[in-house]
Order: C-alpha cells, then sequence, then structure tokens
C-alpha cells in the first residue's frame, strides 16, 4: 500500500511534467497563431498542473507522516521519535524535497496569475503565465529525472536516520517557507516585466499589476531572512546572528536589488523615467533567487548550511545561463519601447534621492556578489583556494547602510523635481537639530567607548524618526483643522485613506529600528567564558550570574538533557533563571547546545552551558551580553506590519481627503 | 545634456566610492584557505600570515582545560599533522573525524594558533544521496 503511495507520488510528477511542456507549447503556439481555443486549453493545464504538484506535495507528507522508511527521503530525514510537526517540517529538510516546495509555490503562484488577473493588461497575462510555466518546467524536470523526493530503497529501514537536532527548531517551520515564498515570488513580476516588452507595452501596467505581488513577495523574503538570522541566534550558539555566509548571502542579494525595484518603480510610475532601470532590476532579480538556490542547492561553496556536493549543480548554472541569455536578449531587442520620458533636473530632488538610494542598494548587492563568488573564481582560474571574511562585508556595507538610513529619511519628503531651499528647511530642519542633540547626548553617554559607526547609526537613525514624526503630526494637524475631526478620527482616517505613504513609513521605521538593533549589539556585545563552582557568580556588564547546579532531565526525542541553572541579578535584583543544556540525541555524536536567553528591550543574556564535572561540582559557561537585539526582531514585526498595512485594499476616498492633500501641498499619491 | 551630465557624474562617484570601499577592504579581508598537507608545503614560509586551515579532527587528541579556556587538537592532513590551541569553547560535533575549518595563524613552533573554529558539516546527517542504499 505504502510503496504504491510513493509510486502515486513520482507518477503525479510525471504527469506534472508532461503537462507542463504541453502548457508552453499550447501558450507559445496558441499565441504566435493567435489561437484562443489552445490559450484557453493552456490555461487549463495551468490549474491541472498546480493539482498534481499539490497532489505529489500531500503525499510527500502523507510519507512522511506515516513514516514510510522504504522511501529514501523519508528515511533520511526523519524518524519514529521524531515530533508530528518536525515530520512535517522535513518536506524542505533535504534537496528532493526543497525543490518540491520551489514547484509548489511556483505552480500555486502561476494558478493564481492565469486564474485570477482580470481587467487592465489582461493581455499579458497569457504571455506571463508561460514564462511561469516556462521555469516551472526546469524545476518538474529535476523532481523528475535528477533528484526526486519519492525514490525508493530495496529494503525497508527499521528506523529512519532523523532530522538534524539543529533544523529541530520552530524557525526550521518558518525560514525555508518564507524564504522561498519569497524567492519564487519575484518570478512573477519578473514574468510580467517581460511579457510587457514582448508586447511592447511601454507604460506602467506591468508594475500596477505586479505592485502588491511584489510587496508581500518582498515581505516574505524579509520574513525569511529574519526568521533564518533569529534561528542561527538561538540554535547554533555562536552567540551572532549573521555571518556572512554564502547561503545568508544569497538571500540577501534578491533582498537589496529587488528593494531598490520596490523604491525606483515609483519614479516610473510618476515621472516615466528610469525604465531600462526598473526591467533591469526586476530580471536581476529574479536571477538572483535563481542564483541563490543554486548557491544553496548544488553545495558549491562550503557553508555552515552544508547540502553536500550534488549533480544538480549543473542544471542550475545551464537554466541560469539559458535565462540570464533570454532576459538579455529580450531586453536589448526592445529597447525602443522604454524610452525615457522626462531628464534629471536637478541634484536635490527625489528622482535624485530614489537613483541614490538604487545605486546604495545595488552596489551593496554587488559587493555582496563578489565577495561570496570570489573564492569560487579564486579556485577555478587560479587554482588557489581563499575566503572573504566578514570585514571585507562589513566595510563596503556599514558606511552603504548608514547612507540609506539617512536617504530613508530624506527621500519620502524632498520635492520632486528641484527642491527649494524652503522645502528642505521646512522638512529636514527641526529632524536635524534633533539627531545632533540626540548624538551628543550619546558621545557623552559613550564617551568611554566611543565609536563613529555607532554614532552615525544612531544619528541617521534619530534623523528618520524625527522627520516622520514630524510629517505625521504636520499633516495630522492640517487634517484636523481642514476637517474638524477629532484626534483619533482623524489619524485613523490619515493612515487608512493613503495607506501607501504611511505603510511605508511603518516599513522604514522598522527597517531603522532594527539598524539600531544591528548596530548595538554588534558593536558593543561583550562575552566571557568561565568555569565555576556551585554557588560560585559569573559577573558582566553589572549582570551577576550565579550557577546552582545540574538537573538530568529526559525529553523525548534527546535521550538525555543535562541542563544547568544558572540565577541572572542585575543591581542586586533577581531578573530570573536561565537554563542552558546540552541535549543528547540518538544518531548524533556528542551533545548538541541548547543556548538560553534572558532577553529585555537593553540586553540578551545569552548563556551556553559549555561543559560540566558532575564529580567536581563544576561547569562552564561561555555568556555573552548582546545589546538590542529585541529591537532587531522587534523591528521585523514593524516591517511586516507595514508591508500588510500598505498592501491591504484602500478605502474610499472622500472629497474631504482631496482636501487635506491638497492643503498639506502633496498630490492625493 | 548639461543636466544629464551632472547626474552621470554623481552615478560614477557613488560607484567610484563604493569600489574604492570594497578594493582597500579586500586584500585584508581575503586570506588563504589551505589543508593540512598544503600548509606544511609552505613550510616556515606560511609563519605568522593569516590563514584559514581545514583537516580532520583526531579523537585522541582533544583535549580541553576547563580552567584556562583553552582546547588543543590535532588536525589531520593526508599525510601531515598539525597541532592546534583554540581558547573557547567545544562545539557541538566537535568528535573524531569531523572535518573542521581553523582560522589563526602558525607559530615558529609549528603550532596553529586559531581564533576561530568552524564545523564544515555535521557529517551523519549529509544527504548521501547518490548510491546510498545500494
Amino acid at each position: 500500500m505504502d510503496v504504491n503511495m510513493a509510486q502515486l507520488g513520482s507518477i503525479t510528477l510525471f504527469l506534472a511534467f508532461f503537462t507542463t511542456l504541453y502548457v508552453v507549447f499550447a501558450y507559445v503556439v496558441g499565441i504566435a497563431t493567435r489561437n484562443v481555443r489552445l490559450v484557453a486549453s493552456a490555461r487549463g493545464g495551468v490549474g491541472g498542473v498546480a493539482l498534481l504538484v499539490s497532489l505529489a506535495s500531500a503525499v510527500l507528507v502523507y510519507l512522511l507522516l506515516v513514516g514510510d522508511f522504504k522511501v529514501l527521503y523519508v528515511a533520511q530525514y526523519t524518524n519514529r521519535a521524531l515530533p508530528t510537526l518536525y515530520k512535517v517540517s522535513a518536506f524542505w529538510a533535504g534537496q528532493a524535497g526543497s525543490l518540491l516546495l520551489w514547484a509548489l509555490v511556483l505552480f500555486l503562484y502561476a494558478f493564481v496569475v492565469a486564474y485570477f488577473h482580470r481587467g487592465e493588461g489582461r493581455d499579458m497575462v497569457p504571455y506571463a503565465s508561460a514564462i511561469l510555466m516556462f521555469i516551472g518546467l526546469f524545476f518538474l524536470y529535476l523532481l523528475t529525472f535528477v533528484s526526486s523526493p519519492f525514490e525508493t530503497l530495496d529494503f525497508t529501514p527499521a528506523d529512519g536516520q532523523g532530522l538534524n537536532p539543529l533544523l529541530q527548531n520552530p524557525g526550521m517551520l518558518i525560514h525555508p517557507v518564507t524564504t522561498y515564498l519569497g524567492y519564487v515570488g519575484f518570478a512573477v513580476p519578473f514574468a510580467f516585466a517581460v511579457s510587457a516588452l514582448l508586447l511592447r507595452k511601454s507604460g506602467v501596467i506591468w508594475i500596477k499589476l505586479t505592485r502588491r505581488w511584489t510587496l508581500i513577495t518582498w515581505m516574505f523574503l524579509s520574513i525569511g531572512i529574519i526568521y533564518g538570522a533569529q534561528w542561527a541566534y538561538v540554535e547554533l550558539g555562536w552567540g551572532g546572528y549573521w555571518a556572512w555566509d554564502p547561503v545568508e548571502n544569497a538571500s540577501l542579494m534578491p533582498w537589496l536589488t529587488g528593494t531598490a525595484f520596490l523604491h525606483s518603480v515609483m519614479i516610473q510610475e510618476k515621472k516615466g523615467m528610469l525604465k531600462v532601470w526598473n526591467v533591469s532590476l526586476v530580471m536581476m532579480t529574479f536571477l538572483l533567487t535563481i542564483f541563490g538556490t543554486f548557491l544553496t542547492r548544488s553545495g558549491i561553496l562550503s557553508s555552515v548550511h552544508a547540502f553536500g556536493e550534488s549533480t544538480l549543480g549543473m542544471y542550475f548554472l545551464g537554466f541560469l545561463a539559458l535565462m540570464t541569455l533570454g532576459s538579455l536578449y529580450v531586453l536589448f531587442n526592445r529597447m525602443e519601447v522604454l524610452a525615457q520620458e522626462n531628464e534629471f533636473e536637478s541634484a536635490l530632488s527625489k528622482e535624485s534621492s530614489f537613483l541614490l538610494n538604487n545605486l546604495l542598494l545595488v552596489g551593496a548587492a554587488f559587493a555582496v556578489f563578489w565577495g561570496t563568488v570570489f573564492p569560487l573564481i579564486s579556485e577555478t582560474l587560479r587554482g588557489v583556494e581563499v575566503t572573504v571574511s566578514a570585514p571585507f562585508f562589513n566595510r563596503v556595507l556599514v558606511p552603504i547602510g548608514i547612507l540609506l538610513v539617512v536617504l530613508t529619511g530624506i527621500c519620502p519628503l524632498i520635492a520632486w523635481r528641484r527642491s527649494s531651499f524652503e522645502n528642505l528647511r521646512r522638512n529636514f530642519l527641526y529632524p536635524l537639530g534633533v539627531m545632533l542633540v540626540v548624538m551628543a547626548g550619546l558621545a557623552f553617554y559613550l564617551r568611554d567607548n566611543l565609536n563613529l559607526g555607532a554614532l552615525l547609526a544612531y544619528g541617521s537613525s534619530t534623523f528618520v524618526i524625527a522627520t516622520i514624526v514630524l510629517d505625521v503630526l504636520r499633516a495630522l494637524r492640517v487634517r484636523q483643522r481642514v476637517t474638524g475631526e477629532g484626534l483619533v478620527v482623524a489619524l485613523f482616517r490619515m493612515l487608512t485613506r493613503n495607506r501607501r505613504r504611511y505603510g511605508g513609513y511603518l516599513v522604514h521605521l522598522g527597517v531603522v529600528i532594527m539598524i539600531i538593533g544591528i548596530a548595538g549589539s554588534s558593536i558593543y556585545d561583550v562575552e566571557v567564558t568561565k568555569t565555576v563552582r556551585v554557588g560560585e557568580v559569573i559577573e558582566i556588564q553589572g549582570y551577576t550570574l550565579e550557577y546552582t547546579g545540574i538537573d538530568l532531565e529526559q525529553r523525548p526525542p534527546a535521550l538525555q538533557n543535562v541542563v544547568a541553572n544558572v540565577v541572572v541579578f542585575k543591581d542586586g535584583q533577581r531578573l530570573g533563571i536561565v537554563r542552558p543544556e546540552k541535549a543528547f540525541h540518538p544518531n548524533s555524536e556528542g551533545p548538541v547546545t541548547e543556548v538560553a536567553i534572558l532577553s529585555s528591550l537593553a540586553h540578551d543574556v545569552y548563556v551556553i552551558l559549555a561543559g560540566w564535572d558532575l564529580d567536581r561540582g563544576v561547569a562552564t559557561f561561555k555568556v555573552k551580553v548582546n545589546p538590542l537585539v529585541a529591537w532587531l526582531w522587534f523591528g521585523a514585526y514593524l516591517l511586516v506590519a507595514g508591508t500588510v498595512f500598505a498592501v491591504w485594499p484602500e478605502g474610499r476616498r472622500l472629497a474631504a481627503d482631496r482636501e487635506v492633500n491638497l492643503a498639506i501641498g502633496r498630490g492625493s499619491g | 545634456m548639461k543636466k544629464s551630465w551632472k547626474v552621470t557624474i554623481a552615478v560614477v562617484l557613488v560607484l567610484g566610492a563604493i569600489a574604492y570601499l570594497g578594493y582597500t577592504g579586500f586584500e585584508s579581508a581575503t586570506v588563504y584557505y589551505l589543508t593540512v598537507d598544503e600548509l606544511f608545503e609552505r613550510g616556515s614560509a606560511a609563519v605568522g600570515a593569516q590563514l584559514r586551515v581545514r583537516g580532520v579532527v583526531v579523537g585522541d587528541s582533544i583535549n580541553w582545560d576547563d580552567q584556562s579556556i583553552l582546547l588543543t587538537f590535532d588536525l589531520q592532513g593526508e599525510q601531515a599533522l598539525l597541532p592546534v590551541r583554540y581558547e573557547g569553547i567545544i562545539p557541538d560535533n566537535f568528535v573524531d573525524g569531523t572535518e573542521v575549518t581553523v582560522g589563526g595563524y602558525l607559530t615558529p613552533e609549528g603550532v596553529f594558533v586559531a581564533d576561530e573554529l568552524i564545523l564544515s558539516c555535521p557529517s551523519k546527517y549529509e544527504p548521501e544521496v547518490e548510491g546510498e542504499g545500494s
């Protein structure tokens, strides 16, 4: 019975592959010959494939849940003792399952595109669908012929090998899925951009149609990156959340170019400028998601994410080359469609500030790209193996990051075309003042431990917050004066009647709060490693940690948990107890560290049990005090909330809203 | 025409600044990544330079002193054996046969003083897709 299920999975993928082949063919021929029926049949095929791939995914989930160890994938990533939730998450623990997840997300997206895009720009849908299905064809080819999750063994093992204990963390449930939702999502704006070019549409219709897609995709990628960082922080036990690991870089690069894209499309919408640039950006972003999948899935780079060598690499490289050449061909072939409608008029304008923002984001992406692939280039061309370490990335990206924060304050408020002195004074004088006061205060507060990077990061962050607060208060006051509404009503109406602007502000606030957390935790972290007896204390940064003993516990699936009890005090006050542990898992040599973290707005006290000796009554702890880490996570929540707020359908605008907008001297945008 | 020149100059300046940052930071952050054997081939020429070296941990050689928080162990190459000193705690999965990368420098006495210790892979969980089960 169960073997039949694995076969069912294989057959389903097989059918999906050939249906997709037909769909691509039917779209191309149908579009070329203007055969409406053929295009309609292709659209039906998209639904069919989405159904088939969903079915294959359901079969894999079923096999994982029942623990059919005759299936290689199930035997490799699960065992009997594994909690149910992690059995499901084993879906994407390995290569074949990850490819299936990619395909599943892509075909569901393609289904939504094919069936739910109505109204203006409808003629692009068959083109976009064909492109999405062609991308899907590649993944289905891999799943059917190269790396199938339904491969079976010729015997049935008594138990599986189990899931790597490092992957048994709630992060495993969220990080891979959101990252893939983000990665794959960029295929949609890419497909529409190429469709617009093929149809010689010079307008912003493809941007308008994909604005929500792009924002939501970008949000998922952001969540994926942040949860990856948090997972590393709580699980890997080295006390940090970002290591410039190639796999991390792989997700950061499309995020950077995608962020650039989100901003530069506004210039095209309002001014008809940067058209070539926008198409290039969305192509670049999509190609970087494929490149990122290539990096993580091919095992070509040594990395903490150790995925192991596989034959997949060449396929990905070939596909990447094909998509790159195809994109370039379409871009150059249709260059005349993308003529610019306006010129840059002044260096002090919204257009210029957005251009600078874009250059910095893409420059950052390029620096990350260079640092990530240089070891490959060096090994291939010179036969010399090298590694590029964190100082390179920090040196380039910290200054870029600080400039970007400053722009975050300037871009939304600087005037179009040419900014007057009056515009600059009105919007930026007070925030500059607040910034200087805060920087002076901080310089005094941190005088023993002054760091230029920290000072600039906090100064620029303050500037952004002040610009936002000032603008919101001003608009609110105007609204109240014009409409006579009460404070709460006025605020609510103002925010919800211009979701794009205020959602953007919320995202900016989130990013700035994250920057505050990143600067604090990367510059002012301290650590100490010490061996203590029961009753002895470790002092660090005003915290006192008292070791009170070891408990031996047993919490399945671990065989044994060695748990240390550490009471944390600050200024003589007892804050709580932390219980760092080492867990012994079956199938794992040596124990696995489980970090304990006592988190507050000011500091994370991060405690690792490094060793213990019950006979001597001693235990060794590595303790880190990481300032402001909580801000990083809190900022990320704001970023998500802001994006959701911005994409939420906007209510009807009333005459009063227009009047208010006029009164603040703003268009209706 | 004049206006687009201004913009072009600004673009070149920004890109130039980023390239300058990258160029000046690159040399110092790029370190050789050697195997234990390659390190020994370089001999005394390798002494003192920042390097990363990878090899396989020899289980019997692992010694950790919890008072001085000092971890010493030998890294095995194909032929050569490299003694390593690392001030820090024992990472997870650090057992006989684990492939690790150490970052640091070689002393004239032939001991590698590491300030970073990275585990390449928890080998148990590698998806040895090809050939497994046969």
